[in-house]
């Protein structure tokens, strides 16, 4: 069920948290027998929880998220749970505190019932030594994508409705294109980072995976919002989704460019999908292209392996212990000059300008999440029209854009391909206005119901 | 590109940068941030070639407030 199915189902009685959680607990064990997507499973914390959300709705007291089971990225802490970040080297003591995020949903009465697989530090090959690769749901032979790969994974499995990810090149919306979920990367700083170890303090930001854009909604209404700590995150405006189905008014471009240059056709065939459904709904089609946008993926990389390696030097000794795939990714960062980084921080500053030339005459831009299906194991390669291409060449073309400006990004399904593998298009928006993106996809997927298509393995 | 063939710095000197700012990486990994340099060079040479907006892009300070509400 969905975050909203199973709200809907408890308020009318036809299931307790109790019975709910106990069966998300069922349905991890046998995601994780088959993909490999749990680090840690949280089951007496959860049901002690979920006995209490069960008095709760019983007594009329239910808070907005009450009795949800979720997972949790395991670079984002759970108090008194290991934080393992998917490493040998970090992260066998408890964690002191639940992170900003992890606190919120509990307060909002949201149950953790898992630490979920990430590549390690959120930078590593699909491989990581530790725990080893995460199956995707939709193909056992193909991996669930990363970094958010065991939360990904676990919700496409159905084993629970929602879970935390983090994403620094696209790894939520990545995992979510590659296992038919919604995802949203929220504008850099909209969502507190207060409790994840961090990878590259410019362009991280903690997003959740679900599985429709409406649960998405719900839950960036929890996530949201300044936690006093976190420097980069301040008060907001209050989050406002329109209701209405008719989308007459609402401008998208549809650029091409870098975004479309390396794209599958069976990608591309989704976006198209997609652009017809939201003009049908009323939407407009105006033009507008990100002229500079092919350099943001290695100008991105630039800045992200720079920071990381900054932020791994405390470790300089031990990187033979890494997973060889960070060492490959983050060393770059030690030799980059500091004029090149300050430069590519001044190019942030110019990619944000020709996204506000766009901007000025739309309200969103309308890309592929990624050129193909999801990634083949054991190599990681994807396919594109019938030519291999390497992981980190082709995965996050058309994600960095919103991680190097801090533009919200919302990936979301429109299908399945050939292949029988699911397909996305990212819907980015101005900062601050995700609610047009979450507005848009949920009349989407009003419209149609590729997000409620399962992978044949899930139950 | 602007044209001229770019060049990177040599292995021996990256590995002796990354050993003077206190890495430890093996020749391998010299040789693997060599290719990645070289890689990225292209873009990261058009963007030095590039000039500046006008208009005060020169402090990334900037692109901190694109996304304060």
């Amino acid at each position: 069920m969905t975050v909203t199915d199973l709200l809907d189902a408890y308020a009318a009685g036809d299931t307790d948290p109790v019975a709910a959680v106990d069966d998300a607990l069922t349905r991890l064990k046998t995601a994780h027998e088959a993909l490999n997507c749990t680090i840690a499973v949280l089951d007496d914390r959860a049901r002690a929880a979920a006995q209490e959300s069960a008095r709760r709705w019983a007594d009329g007291t239910a808070r907005p998220l009450e009795g949800v089971p979720f997972g949790v990225k395991d670079v984002i802490d759970v108090g008194g749970v290991p934080t393992t970040q998917g490493s040998w080297n970090h992260g066998d003591e408890p964690a002191p505190a639940s992170a900003t995020v992890v606190r919120r949903l509990e307060d909002a009465g949201a149950i953790p019932i898992s630490k979920d697989g990430t590549t390690e530090f959120a930078v590593g090959g699909p491989h990581p030594p530790r725990f080893g690769a995460v199956r995707n749901p939709w193909d056992p032979e193909r991996w669930a994508g990363g970094s958010s790969t065991g939360s990904a994974a676990a919700v496409a499995a159905r084993a629970v409705p929602f879970a935390l990810g983090t994403d620094v090149g696209g790894s939520v919306r990545l995992p979510s294109a590659w296992c038919g979920l919604t995802g949203l990367k929220p504008t850099a700083g909209a969502i507190p980072r207060t409790g994840v170890f961090p990878l590259s303090w410019t362009t991280e930001t903690v997003g959740p995976l679900a599985r429709s854009a409406r649960d998405v909604a719900t839950l960036f209404g929890v996530l949201r919002g300044p936690d006093g700590a976190d420097p980069r995150s301040e008060q907001l405006p209050p989050l406002e989704v329109p209701t209405t189905s008719d989308l007459s008014g609402l401008r998208i471009a549809v650029p091409g460019g870098a975004f479309t240059e390396l794209c599958d056709a069976a990608v591309q065939a989704g976006v198209d999908a997609l652009v017809r459904e939201l003009v049908a709904a009323g939407a407009e089609v105006v033009p507008g292209e990100v002229p500079s946008a092919g350099d943001a993926l290695p100008i991105g990389y630039q800045i992200v392996f720079t920071e990381a390696a900054t932020l791994h030097r405390v470790d300089a000794d031990r990187w033979d212990t890494y997973d060889p795939v960070v060492v490959r990714r983050i060393s770059q960062g030690i030799v980059t000059p500091a004029v090149d980084y300050l430069r590519a921080l001044q190019f942030r500053v110019e990619l944000q300008r020709e996204l506000d030339a766009v901007f000025a005459g739309a309200d969103l831009v309308v890309v592929p999440t990624c050129p193909s299906t999801a990634p083949r194991l054991p190599d990681g390669t994807v396919v594109v029209d019938g030519q291999e291409y390497p992981l980190y060449a082709a995965q996050s073309r058309s994600t960095m854009l919103g991680n190097l400006t801090g533009a919200p990004g919302l990936a979301v399904p429109t299908g399945l391909a050939p292949d029988g593998c699911p397909v996305s298009a990212q819907l980015v928006a101005p900062p601050h206005r995700e609610a047009t993106a979450l507005w848009a996809a949920r009349v989407f997927q009003e419209r149609t119901d590729h997000h409620r298509q399962a992978p044949p393995s899930a139950t | 590109m602007s044209g001229h063939r770019v060049s990177v710095p040599d292995r021996e000197e990256l590995a002796a940068l990354a050993a003077r700012l206190g890495y430890t990486v093996d020749d391998e990994i010299v040789d693997v941030m060599r290719a990645a340099v070289e890689a990225s060079e292209p873009a990261v040479a058009r963007l030095r070639a590039r000039p500046l907006p006008s208009d005060g892009a020169a402090d990334p300070a900037h692109g901190d407030r694109w996304v304060r509400p």
